[in-house]
């Protein structure tokens, strides 16, 4: 991906793959989950930390919790909220990161607000979201949506940043109207930026509609989390905590791969 | 392509001669207006006047105004705010160190070993991206609500970004370098000081920079759940409707943010200048 999303194109590449993986970085990818397994189990068992129960308890929880559907049905309800939130931030994210990226002028306005966006906890405005939006699908979203706009845009403004100058001169001197140089110069060269900017923000959405379903009216994940902490439930806790862990990163391996089948036309 | 590098320096003097023209006459409204301080003042300045009218007509109970904000800072002051934030910023500063303790050594490990990276990274690249928020509960089931819980979550959200970027940067040190340096039998303390350190500088700056940030935001969740301290104090003022020092604490919280951000980014760019040196001499 890196490669792709820098650019260069002045040193032959190999055919762009996901990745490459070699049968050692395998063996001590299954190696490390392993141990991982272990040390858990043998935590749990030793009872150092009352509330980490071991694995041997935790998956058949997980598998019950599984088979009766109500994990599934609170993690489709979290990831409703995520999506749409995404979907919102990305149809405000990316114009507004293209008139930063394409306009010094705006940019100075627009880069500001966007720093001082990420560097403040966004958690802090639960109180007064709940006044302003409510507790409820609105104020949720709205939350949401500050935690994933932000890397929308920066990403998008770089990506449009990064196109040459002597590509769009080279349009323009073919002539090229304005609605084509977006179309055929900037956004084919500013892709991969804005793509890697929309996976990050799609991961941001759903720690944001977590966030959101703790902070703001429990419910769904939250709402569950919450309950199986308050009946002590630990190993329903750790299985949700383990369930919304994988969740989130397949999802994040799935926008990974979208990711790759868009742009495997750049790299040849 | 000459062409367009001469219209490229053609602009530049545009906007060169633009900027010392600004500095010389600013009188002129119109040209004033045209620079980028212009544009600035227009968005910056509707965005004010709009909170401004927003909550003269609105009254206190929906958003307090501009002036009653800053005197809700000064107010802040006087009944003591200020040291209840002052303890949570102590509690998440401790959190924060033990985080880097941890961090860097773990990223340096991370950046120099292939094998500890392929048995780290899929946790941490994981973790990174997933949601740290849903572990909160089992947080103070595991801590309780007090110095250690707070700790705890703030080393779980600083963690990241350090050693992340550690590990980029020992990897982004010239390999060149380090096999010269080799050749030349330099010493292992040696080779940390001059070779690796320099090198992966900005960074570790830019990881703390980021994991700083990080570790605010830890706080601010981590207070606002148990609903202690500085958290408390937010959502008190929240569902009192005492907007006006709901306001004050959350700009000086982002104060503090963008503060510490930009001075910490400011010594980032002046590292990488000194790497930039001491590659190249």
């Amino acid at each position: 991906m890196t490669t792709a999303a820098t650019g260069r194109l002045d040193k032959p590449r190999r055919k762009h793959r996901v990745s490459r993986v070699n049968p050692y970085q395998i063996g001590r990818w299954v190696l490390s989950i392993l141990i991982f397994f272990m040390a858990w189990e043998i935590v749990g068992r030793s009872g150092v930390l009352f509330a980490i129960k071991p694995p041997s308890e935790v998956l058949p929880a997980l598998r019950d919790e599984l088979a009766s559907g109500e994990i599934l049905a609170a993690t489709v309800g979290t990831l409703q909220v995520a999506f749409l939130a995404f979907v919102i931030g990305a149809l405000f994210g990316i114009p507004v990161g293209t008139l930063s990226g394409v306009s010094v002028r705006w940019a100075s306005v627009i880069d500001p607000l966007v720093g001082a966006g990420w560097a403040v906890p966004i958690v802090m405005f639960v109180p007064i979201i709940s006044i302003y939006a409510g507790f409820d699908l609105l104020g949720k979203v709205f939350l949401t949506l500050l935690m994933n706009v932000f890397v929308i845009i920066v990403n998008t403004s770089t990506g449009v940043r990064e196109v040459p100058f002597e590509l769009k001169e080279m349009a323009r001197a073919f002539g090229i109207s304005k609605r084509q140089m977006y179309r055929k110069v900037i956004f084919p060269w500013a892709g991969p930026y804005i793509l890697t900017g929309l996976r990050l923000g799609l991961g941001r959405s759903v720690q944001g509609a977590i966030l959101a379903d703790l902070f703001l009216r429990a419910d769904n994940l939250g709402l569950y989390i919450v309950n199986a902490a308050s009946s002590f439930q630990l190993e329903i806790l750790l299985a949700a905590v383990f369930f919304v862990t994988l969740v989130a990163a397949g999802l994040m391996l799935v926008a990974r791969f979208f990711e790759w089948w868009l742009l495997r036309w750049k790299v040849g | 392509m000459a062409n367009s590098l001469a219209k490229a320096k053609e602009k530049q003097q545009v906007q060169i001669t633009k900027k010392a023209h600004e500095r010389k006459a600013p009188s002129t409204l119109g040209r004033l207006l045209s620079g980028k301080w212009g544009l600035r003042l227009i968005v910056y300045g509707a965005l004010l006047v709009g909170w401004q009218v927003t909550a003269m007509v609105k009254g206190p109970f929906f958003a307090p105004t501009i002036p009653e904000t800053l005197a809700g800072i000064a107010d802040a002051w006087a009944n003591g705010y200020y040291s209840i934030l002052f303890d949570s910023l102590r509690q998440m500063i401790v959190g924060f160190l033990l985080s880097l303790v941890i961090a860097i050594p773990l990223g340096a490990l991370i950046g120099r070993s292939r094998v500890m990276d392929d048995l780290l990274s899929p946790y941490v690249n994981t973790l990174f991206v997933t949601s740290k928020e849903a572990l909160i509960p089992l947080f103070v089931i595991l801590f309780g609500i007090g110095f250690q819980y707070r700790v705890a979550v703030v080393v779980l959200f600083a963690f990241f970004f350090p050693v992340m970027n550690t590990a980029a940067g020992v990897r982004f040190v010239d390999q060149h370098l380090i096999e010269t340096a080799r050749a030349f039998c330099t010493s292992r303390w040696r080779m940390f000081k001059a070779i690796y350190l320099p090198g992966a500088a900005p960074f570790i700056v830019a990881g703390i920079r980021l994991g700083l940030g990080m570790a605010l935001k830890g706080f601010v969740i981590a207070e606002i759940w148990v609903i202690t301290g500085t958290g408390r104090l937010l959502v008190e003022a929240g569902s009192l409707r005492l907007l006006d020092t709901y306001f004050a604490i959350a700009l000086v919280i982002a104060a503090i943010g963008i503060g510490t951000n930009e001075g910490l980014k400011a010594l980032e760019r002046r590292l990488r200048q000194h790497a930039h040196l001491g590659n190249e001499g």
